[in-house]
């Protein structure tokens, strides 16, 4: 595959990837790693 | 529960949520079920933190405990339902997306529709910033396999996309680009 298909393969997967990983995380995540911390810090 | 976690491991940990959680989207297509496999990682994690040696890759070492925990789901699930690959496609299909994004919804079909062990590869590699070593390390297999994974990846995803040396990187995807 030349540069260029894969420079512009590159970028909408970077894009899609991206789009997920700017989300704010869901609260229950957020609410698992402060009950972890707490178990953690006792 | 791990006797003591110190506090720059724990905010390195909590750092790296949000790439894991874009990378179980990546491999199962799925925000809801992707979001179990976060937790369970992040439970088995926080147990083995002693077994995890500071200062080491912990970003890889977590993204190996979601792979390992998705690829043996998946294939007990396997078991369980045979046409398991056409739901995960049907799911991701029909999430809804924004007006004007065909190209990137086109691209996020096609990136469903690869094997798993391509995907995963090309993702690790091409999105998550592994090196070729690490995404090797992760999945557990060759360098070489891995560089065959991403290669193959790229073709099949250029051929469902009908893509062609005259595409311009900078030109927005299309079919008939």
């Amino acid at each position: 595959l030349s540069p260029n298909l894969q420079a512009h393969i590159g970028r909408h997967l970077r894009a899609v990837f991206d789009e997920v990983a700017n989300e704010p995380l869901p609260d229950r995540l957020l609410r698992l790693l402060k009950d972890l911390e707490r178990s953690g810090d006792e | 529960v791990p006797q003591k976690v110190s506090a720059s491991l724990r905010d390195a940990l909590v750092g790296e949520m949000t790439n894991l959680r874009a990378f179980a989207v990546s491999l199962c297509g799925d925000r809801e079920r992707a979001d179990d496999l976060v937790q369970e990682t992040l439970f088995k994690a926080w147990n083995h933190l002693d077994s995890f040696r500071e200062g080491t890759n912990l970003k890889a070492w977590l993204f190996t405990i979601l792979r390992n925990t998705y690829f043996s789901e998946r294939r007990k699930r396997r078991r369980e339902v045979e046409d398991a690959d056409g739901s995960y496609a049907d799911q991701l299909a029909s999430r809804p997306e924004q007006p004007g994004h065909m190209e990137m919804q086109d691209f996020r079909a096609a990136l469903t529709r690869l094997p798993d062990d391509q995907r995963e590869a090309l993702v690790l590699v091409g999105a998550a910033g592994f090196s070729y070593e690490e995404a090797a390390e992760i999945s557990g297999c060759a360098v070489g396999t891995i560089k065959s994974r991403v290669n193959r990846a790229r073709n099949r995803l250029s051929d469902m996309l009908g893509l062609d040396e005259t595409t311009d990187s900078d030109t927005p995807l299309t079919k008939s680009a």
